[in-house]
């Protein structure tokens, strides 16, 4: 009897890590594809038609603003945020890949633009808010 | 930390990260896109390392030089 509750808590704890694993593997897989969405220009601050309209959640207009380099900026920082809060240990690789681009980012000689936006992506995705 | 000094190190934090970035488009124009990727990585990683060690640590024993670097970037572009 003993040996079959024992059977049954290993087989619940090993039922209950696989499905954790399923869905940490939808996280990084979401993860991944809003990386490569940001990659791609996207721009989630970009204005939508609002609810009620017939394209209603459609995108519109350009976001405006801070203008190309500001909007990517905002994107990677909101991803940035997500990771931080998915944690785990290879996020510095992660975050690294994430926002070293802010880098190369194209700007006046000599700005140090660059390096704080850099730094500020890299203090907010490890989470290392000071 | 005095204050001074801590500017000094957040100072030196941003021209060696200036220069460090100033090599990208040469790597870009020599080196193979997985070179380059891999060279690129390694510069940030530098930059981030000495923002920890240095660039943080002075930010935190002076909170104020954060809204300094805000301002200098705002009105010059650059640390001055």
């Amino acid at each position: 009897m003993h040996a079959a509750l024992a059977r049954s808590d290993a087989f619940g704890a090993q039922f209950y890590r696989l499905a954790w694993l399923v869905r940490a593997s939808a996280v990084e897989t979401k993860l991944r594809k809003l990386d490569g969405a940001v990659r791609a220009k996207f721009d989630p601050n970009q204005p939508r038609v609002p609810a009620g309209n017939r394209d209603g959640g459609q995108w519109t207009g350009s976001a405006g603003g801070g203008g190309e380099a500001g909007a990517t900026l905002t994107s990677i920082i909101a991803v940035a945020r997500r990771i931080a809060s998915a944690g785990s240990p290879l996020d510095y690789q992660r975050c690294l890949n994430l926002c070293y681009p802010l880098l190369e980012r194209q700007q006046h000689p000599a700005s140090d633009r660059n390096t704080w936006d850099f730094h500020k992506c890299m203090n907010e995705c490890l989470n290392l808010n000071l | 930390m005095d204050k001074t000094l801590a500017w000094d190190l957040i100072r030196a934090s941003f021209r060696t990260a200036r220069e460090l970035q100033d090599l990208l488009p040469r790597l870009k124009e020599q080196c193979s896109a997985k070179d380059y990727q891999d060279y690129a990585r390694g510069i940030a990683g530098a930059i981030h390392g000495i923002n920890t060690a240095l660039m943080d640590k002075a930010i935190a024993a002076h909170p104020e030089l954060a809204a300094r670097i805000e301002a200098d970037l705002a009105e010059f572009g650059r640390i001055e």
